[in-house]
C-alpha cells in the first residue's frame, strides 16, 4: 500500500514536471497601434493610477465622471493604489500580461522597463510635433522619450526643494536664503543655537535619502558618467563625487538634521516642520498643498513659509543647477484592445481646461504649458520657476538599474544612522553594482 | 483493484487534484523558476542553472537575513516555548483559581490583536522622541539608555523580534497551560510526598509530561520564525540599511523592487526546504510516537 501512495505521488510529480516544462514567460501580444477613433469615443477602459490618497482620489473620479458624462458610450473603472501596492500590482499585472489600458509610471528606468518590455504603446506618433504634443513641456515629455520614442503622456512636473518657516529663520538670524551648501550648514548650526531643529527628516522607508542623493550625485558628479553609471556599466561609481557627495549628506546629518531620522516617517517629520519644532524640510512641490490651512497646515505655519532649491556645492563636478524632481506620467498598455479610446481619454486628461482643474484643486505643477496661473497655493508659481531655472534630476531610485538602488539607499542609510563612512558606504555601492552586472536579470 | 477501491479514488480524485494544483503545483513551479534568470516587465526567460542559488551565497544581505530569521527562532524558542512553559506552570500551580482566569485572559489579549496594529503600536512605543519605553527609561531615571530602537542597525531587528514575543507569548503559554492541565495530579502528589520541591517537581513531573507539547511548539515557532513577513514590512520595512531584512522581506524586495524573479524564487526554495525540515521533523516525532504507543 506504502508503495503504491509514493508510485501515485511520484506520478502525480512527473506529470506536475512534464505540464510545466513548457511554460514559460507568456509572450506580449500587442495591438494594431490604431489611434484613431472610428466615430463617437465607445467603449470599456481600465485604469490604474497610484494616487489613492483621500486628498488626491476625488479630483480623478471626477475627471473620469466628467469623461464619461461627455461620451455617454464610454465606462471607465479607474483604480488606485498606494505607492508600494501599486508597485507590487503593476509587477504582477505585467507577469500576466494582463496590464490595464492605462497605467501609472515613474520616470527614468522605471518607465523605460514598460517600454523595452514593449509592454507600453508607442505614442511617438500622437505626441511628437503634434497639437497634443506641443502642449507639453519639452522636459517633461523627454522623461518618457527612450532611443527617441515616447512611450508616456506625462501629469505632474516635481521637484525636491527646501520649505522653510520663516519666523524661526528670522529668529535664529538666518536673515536670506542660503545660497550655497556651506552657508545652509551654517544656517542650521544657528538654527540649532536658537532651538529649533533645522531639519525635519524622516527615512524610515529609505526614499528620502535617495532623494538626497539624487540632488547631491547630480550637483557632485558629471551628468554622463552618472547617466552611464545608473544604467549599471562596467567599472561603476569610481567618480570621486559619489564619495563628496555621501559626505555631503554625513555633513547635513551631523549640522541639519535630528536624531532618529532613520526611524521615523517623512510624514512624521512634517509635523516637526508643521508644528513650529523644526524650521526646515526637503519635500516635493507636489507636497505644497499639506503646507497650506487648506491642507492642515496650522496657519502660523501656511502663512510664514517659502521655500528654495538646494544650494551650489562649491567644486562639485556635476550640475549646480540641478535639482532632484520627476515627471509623473501615465502609459497605454501595448495590448489594450482601445488604445485610440485610451488616447482619447488622456487627451482629454491633460487638456488645458483639465490640467488647470488639476493644479487649481491639488496643488500640483501639470505637465501642461501655461498652467501655473491657475494655482490658489502659495508658492506653486514659484516652483514652476524653480523647474523652469533648475535641471531635472530623476528619482534615483527610479532613475538607477533596480539592483543598484537598494545598495545605495543601504549605503545612505548607514551613514545616516553614523554606522559607516561614505568611503566604506562607495565600496559598498560598487559591490552591489558589481553584482548587478554579474547576477543582473538582462541577457 | 476492487471495485470499492476504485469508487473511493473516484471520491478522493477532487480532493487530491485541488491539493496538487494549489499546493505542489506553486511548489514545483516556483523551483522551476529559481533556475531562471527573468523579469517581469520583459519578454522570456534565461536559463541558469544554480546561478540564483549561488547569487544568494554570495549576497551579503541574504545571509544577513537567514542570521536575522535564526535570532527570531532562538529568541522565539527560548520565550515562547521555555518562558512559557515556566509561566504556564505559575498559573496553573501557585495563583489562585479566580486571579489564574484574569491572568490567562491578560496573556492571551496580545494574540487576538493583528500583526499590522501590533506593529504600528510597537512603532509609537519605540518612537526615539515622544515613544513610551524611551520616556519610561527617563521616568525610571535611566534616560542614559534612551534609544532610537527601530533607527538603528544593531538593534533593529530586535525591536521586531521583541513585538512579536510579546504577541505570541500569551498563546503559546495557554496551550501549555492545557497541556499542564492533562497530567495526572497524583504525579504531583507523589513528588509532595517524596518530598520534592517546586523546582523539582517542575523539572522532573512537568517538563517531561508536557513533552509532546513543547515540542511541537519548538517546530511551529521554528517555522514561524522562518515564515516572518508582516512584523517587518510594518515596523522597519527591513531597514536601516537592510538591518532587519529577514528571508521573507528580502524574497519580496528582490521580487519587487529588485525585479529579479528567478532570485526571489530561489530564496523562496531556501525558505521552503527550511521550514520543510521543521515540518519533516514534526512528523517524525508524531510517527516515533505512534510506534511507542
Amino acid at each position: 500500500m506504502r508503495r503504491t501512495s509514493a508510485t501515485a505521488a511520484g506520478c502525480l510529480l512527473a506529470v506536475l514536471l512534464t505540464l510545466l516544462s513548457g511554460c514559460g514567460q507568456a509572450p506580449v501580444r500587442a495591438t494594431a497601434d490604431n489611434f484613431q477613433l472610428s466615430g463617437r469615443p465607445q467603449g470599456h477602459l481600465t485604469v490604474l493610477e497610484k494616487w489613492a490618497d483621500p486628498e488626491y482620489a476625488p479630483y480623478f473620479k471626477a475627471a473620469v465622471r466628467e469623461y464619461e458624462k461627455r461620451n455617454p458610450g464610454v465606462t471607465i473603472d479607474l483604480q488606485a493604489v498606494g505607492d508600494q501596492p501599486y508597485k507590487d500590482r503593476i509587477a504582477v499585472l505585467a507577469a500576466s500580461r494582463e496590464l490595464p489600458d492605462i497605467y501609472f509610471a515613474w520616470p527614468g528606468r522605471y518607465a523605460h522597463k514598460f517600454a523595452e518590455g514593449r509592454l507600453a504603446a508607442d505614442l511617438t506618433g500622437q505626441l511628437r510635433g503634434t497639437r497634443w504634443g506641443k502642449t507639453f513641456e519639452p522636459d517633461a515629455l523627454d522623461a518618457f522619450t527612450f532611443g527617441g520614442r515616447i512611450y508616456g503622456v506625462p501629469l505632474t512636473m516635481d521637484a525636491k526643494v527646501f520649505a522653510y518657516n520663516e519666523k524661526i529663520f528670522a529668529k535664529a538670524g538666518v536673515r536670506r536664503v542660503p545660497r550655497t551648501f556651506p552657508e545652509l550648514l551654517t544656517a542650521c548650526d544657528r538654527i540649532r543655537k536658537a532651538g529649533y531643529t533645522p531639519l525635519a527628516f524622516g527615512n524610515q522607508y529609505g526614499w528620502p535619502a535617495g532623494h538626497l542623493l539624487t540632488q547631491f550625485n547630480a550637483m557632485e558628479v558629471p551628468a554622463d558618467v552618472l547617466a552611464r553609471d545608473y544604467d549599471g556599466a562596467e567599472g561603476a561609481f569610481t567618480h570621486p563625487g559619489y564619495t563628496r557627495a555621501l559626505k555631503d549628506l554625513a555633513r547635513l546629518r551631523e549640522r541639519c538634521m535630528p536624531a532618529g531620522g532613520t526611524s521615523i516617517s517623512h510624514e512624521s517629520a512634517q509635523a516637526q516642520l508643521l508644528y513650529g519644532k523644526a524650521a526646515m524640510q526637503y519635500l516635493e512641490t507636489l507636497e505644497f498643498s499639506y503646507l497650506d490651512e487648506s491642507g492642515g497646515a496650522p496657519k502660523a505655519f501656511a502663512e510664514n513659509w517659502d521655500f528654495f532649491a538646494m544650494p551650489a556645492i562649491p567644486g562639485g563636478e556635476g550640475s549646480p543647477r540641478a535639482v532632484a524632481g520627476g515627471t509623473d506620467g501615465l502609459l497605454v498598455s501595448n495590448t489594450s484592445p482601445n488604445k485610440a479610446l485610451a488616447v482619447d481619454f488622456l487627451t482629454f486628461l491633460t487638456g488645458r481646461e483639465q490640467a488647470r482643474q488639476m493644479v487649481r484643486e491639488l496643488g500640483w505643477l501639470s505637465a501642461v504649458k501655461g498652467t501655473a496661473d491657475a494655482a490658489r497655493l502659495p508658492g506653486l508659481a514659484g516652483a514652476q520657476r524653480t523647474v523652469a531655472r533648475h535641471e531635472m534630476s530623476v528619482w534615483l531610485d527610479t532613475r538607477a538599474d533596480d539592483k543598484i538602488v537598494n545598495p545605495y539607499l543601504s549605503a545612505a542609510d548607514s551613514v545616516l544612522g553614523g554606522n559607516t563612512t561614505p568611503e566604506q558606504a562607495m565600496k559598498a555601492v560598487r559591490r552591489g553594482a558589481e553584482n548587478a552586472r554579474r547576477f543582473g536579470v538582462r541577457p | 483493484m476492487t471495485r470499492r477501491r476504485i469508487r473511493h479514488t473516484f471520491y478522493v480524485a477532487p480532493a487530491l487534484a485541488l491539493i496538487a494544483l494549489f499546493v505542489y503545483y506553486p511548489i514545483v513551479e516556483n523551483v522551476r523558476l529559481s533556475l531562471f534568470k527573468f523579469s517581469v516587465f520583459r519578454p522570456g526567460m534565461r536559463y541558469v542553472g544554480l546561478e540564483n542559488y549561488r547569487q544568494a551565497f554570495q549576497d551579503p544581505v541574504f545571509w544577513h537575513a537567514l542570521l536575522n530569521n535564526v535570532c527570531y527562532a532562538v529568541t522565539s524558542v527560548v520565550f515562547q516555548v521555555g518562558a512559557a512553559l515556566v509561566l504556564a506552570a505559575v498559573l496553573e500551580e501557585l495563583i489562585g483559581r479566580r486571579l489564574r482566569g484574569v491572568l490567562r485572559a491578560v496573556y492571551f489579549i496580545p494574540a487576538a490583536v493583528s500583526m499590522t496594529v501590533a506593529g504600528l503600536l510597537f512603532q509609537f512605543l519605540y518612537q526615539p522622541d515622544a515613544g513610551l519605553v524611551n520616556s519610561a527609561l527617563d521616568a525610571v531615571g535611566l534616560g542614559g539608555l534612551r534609544h532610537d530602537w527601530l533607527g538603528d542597525t544593531a538593534t533593529s531587528i530586535w525591536g521586531v523580534i521583541n513585538m512579536s514575543q510579546w504577541q505570541s507569548f500569551g498563546y503559546t503559554t495557554m496551550l501549555l497551560t492545557v497541556a499542564i492541565q492533562r497530567i495526572p495530579r497524583e504525579l504531583y502528589e507523589a513528588a509532595t510526598v517524596d518530598g520534592a520541591g517546586r523546582i523539582r517537581t517542575f523539572f522532573h513531573v512537568t517538563v517531561p509530561m508536557v513533552r509532546e507539547m513543547t515540542t511541537l511548539l519548538i517546530i511551529l515557532t521554528v517555522s514561524g520564525a522562518f515564515l516572518v513577513f508582516n512584523e517587518v514590512m510594518v515596523m522597519t520595512g527591513g531597514g536601516p540599511a537592510n538591518s532587519s531584512q529577514v528571508l521573507g522581506t528580502w524574497l519580496y524586495a528582490s521580487a519587487f523592487t529588485g525585479d529579479d524573479m528567478g532570485y526571489a524564487a530561489a530564496i523562496g526554495t531556501v525558505i521552503f526546504l527550511i521550514t520543510f525540515a521543521a515540518g519533516a521533523l514534526q512528523l517524525l516525532h508524531s510517527r516515533r510516537k505512534a510506534v511507542a504507543a
